[in-house]
């Protein structure tokens, strides 16, 4: 297993947004999580990465996480692109990008495949970040996640408010990723993608785990065609 | 009348020089950590009163300045990883009250510890002034232009310091680091920056600059408690007059206040003269001007001369 959680819980306050959530990512695996608005989604990813407090276990490559601050977990290859690409405005695309490889990571192979993954963040890599538009924002933070070299990549809605074109573009940046042997936990609006493309998928309602499997299977369920894909 | 403003200019650069310095510390603080230090003046003071201390007992001057601005970061690291982590997501009410609370603080300690008899640091960059007569033509008075040589050079040292300190925030890793923790604190955690180191950083490079600040002005306002009082509130005005998160707006905010603040005063004399009054000292309204200018930039222009473009952050 890369990853493995034991009774994973996160609050914020009085509010409890994870009441006990078991997932496991294993090697060459890519994961999905979905799940309704407010399900707790982001704030497992987060828990995870350790920008938000949690309680319960995070076992990582056989190594407890769960006490260790968000930079010892990017240091082991445990890398977040957040939700809302949380890039930095003011710096320009490619101190974004340098800035991914802060902790870990080659910056100089890091940018060259970047750049080739997203010509588009080349040719305006000398631009502040906080004027790309928000599908180049979204670039950018997939960018700068991929320059820490993840040992096992997390996704908050990579694919959020892109276009179509890209979004289908996210999801083959993805399989290659998958093809090269990087483990993935993907998190997504967009479920049918989602369970189209994961080997397995958790479905997450009222911070709790409600239904688990291939994601082939889940995506031919009855109960899931209903509630999540609209079908 | 030329000769007069380029008086003005060249005593108020080196003044100026100074404002920014103060200023640039205060813009870091706030910018990267977000708490308005109210006790940065006295911070630095505490610096420089160590760095006396060990000039008395040593007699070296290079170790007396390493160890107060050795000094000066220390107490501003401690002064965030102590208090400031402790209390994070305070009000602006509260912030107020506790740096307010820290800048009597270093005034008691500095009181006990080193007394309020005025003590002597030596001049880092002394030098006669140098007496310039311009060409008829440009100067039909023949007046003399006083270009004050010791107070330019150690506004060019306070020049240097604060470019090659913004440069630093600029450009460096650390630097970005800490800059982008200020943009964007879950992207920072996201990336694996010490989101707590780069507040540590800010505080510690803030205050160590305001020590500096302090040597600096130390032969003109002799070491003692209130040594820095005047230069932060001229500080805040460049800081504000910059744009607040903006350390290097703060630096040329401070240049620039410095020698505006001269040619007021300068305008004001030869209003008073023109209109016959002989009982003000146009000088007198050399802290009015700087107020002045805090209440005009954050009414015409709140977010200073160097807005940041997105969201208020350096
Ligand atoms: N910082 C916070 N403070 C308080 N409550 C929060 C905070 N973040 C999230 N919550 C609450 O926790 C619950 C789960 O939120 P979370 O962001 O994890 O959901 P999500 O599944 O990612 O939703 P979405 O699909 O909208 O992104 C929600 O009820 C939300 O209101
Ligand atoms: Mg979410």
């Amino acid at each position: 297993m890369v990853l493995e959680t034991g009774d994973f819980r996160v609050s914020y306050g009085r509010i409890t947004a994870l009441k006990g959530v078991d997932i496991k990512v294993a090697e060459n695996e890519a994961v999905a999580v979905i799940g309704a608005n407010g399900a707790g989604k982001s704030s497992l990813m987060n828990g995870l990465a350790g920008i938000v407090e949690a309680q319960g276990g995070v076992l990582y490559k056989g190594a407890d996480l769960s006490r260790l601050p968000s930079h010892q977990r990017v240091k082991r290859g445990l890398v977040l692109c957040p939700e809302g690409r949380r890039i930095f405005p003011e710096l320009n695309v490619e101190e974004n990008l340098r800035l991914g490889a802060y902790r870990r990571g080659a910056v100089k192979t890091g940018l060259v495949k970047v750049y080739d993954m997203f010509p588009r963040l080349a040719e305006r890599r000398t631009q502040a970040a906080g004027y790309l538009s928000g599908g180049e924002q979204q670039m950018l933070a997939i960018g700068r996640a991929l320059m820490a070299e993840p040992e096992l990549l997390m996704l908050d809605e990579p694919s959020l408010g892109l276009a179509p074109v890209l979004v289908d573009q996210v999801f083959e940046t993805l399989r290659n990723l998958r093809a090269a042997g990087i483990p993935i936990l993907l998190v997504e609006q967009n479920a049918v993608k989602a369970l189209a493309f994961a080997d397995r998928a958790y479905i997450l309602e009222n911070g709790r785990v409600v239904m688990s499997g291939k994601g082939a299977e889940l995506l031919a369920d009855e109960r899931v065609k209903q509630a999540y894909l609209g079908i | 009348m030329l000769v007069q403003i380029l008086q003005q200019i060249a005593f108020g650069l080196p003044q100026g020089a100074l404002y920014g310095l103060m200023g640039f510390g205060i813009s870091l603080i706030f910018g990267i950590s977000g708490v308005t230090n109210f006790a940065q003046g006295n911070a630095g003071m505490i610096g420089v009163f160590v760095g006396w201390t060990v000039y008395a007992l040593t007699g070296s001057l290079p170790l007396a300045l390493l160890a107060g601005l050795a000094g000066g970061a220390l107490l501003g690291a401690g002064v965030d990883r102590l208090l400031m982590k402790r209390v994070k997501g305070l009000t602006h009410a509260g912030m107020l009250i506790i740096t307010l609370g820290l800048l009597m603080i270093f005034d008691g300690l500095a009181l006990i510890v080193w007394g309020t008899e005025p003590l002597l640091f030596p001049d880092l960059f002394k030098a006669p002034p140098i007496m310039v007569t311009l060409p008829p033509a440009l100067n039909p008075e023949q007046l003399l232009l006083i270009i004050p040589g010791g107070d330019l050079r150690t506004a060019l040292a306070a020049v240097v310091l604060s470019f090659g300190l913004v440069a630093f925030f600029r450009w460096s890793k650390p630097g970005l680091a800490a800059r982008a923790k200020a943009q964007d604190e879950a992207g920072a955690k996201a990336v694996g920056i010490n989101v707590a180191a780069a507040d540590t950083l800010a505080w510690a490079v803030g205050v160590a600059s305001a020590v500096a600040a302090g040597f600096l002005i130390a032969p003109k306002s002799t070491v003692a408690p209130t040594m820095l009082i005047n230069l932060q509130l001229y500080g805040f005005t460049a800081a504000v007059f910059g744009g607040f998160a903006s350390p290097l707006g703060a630096v040329v905010g401070g240049l620039l206040l410095g020698v505006i603040e001269k040619l007021v005063v300068l305008g004001l004399t030869s209003l008073f003269a023109a209109a016959g009054i002989l009982s003000v000292n146009a000088a007198d309204f050399q802290l009015s001007v700087v107020l002045v200018i805090i209440i005009v930039t954050l009414t015409v222009r709140p977010t200073g001369l160097f807005a940041s473009r997105f969201k208020g952050k350096v």
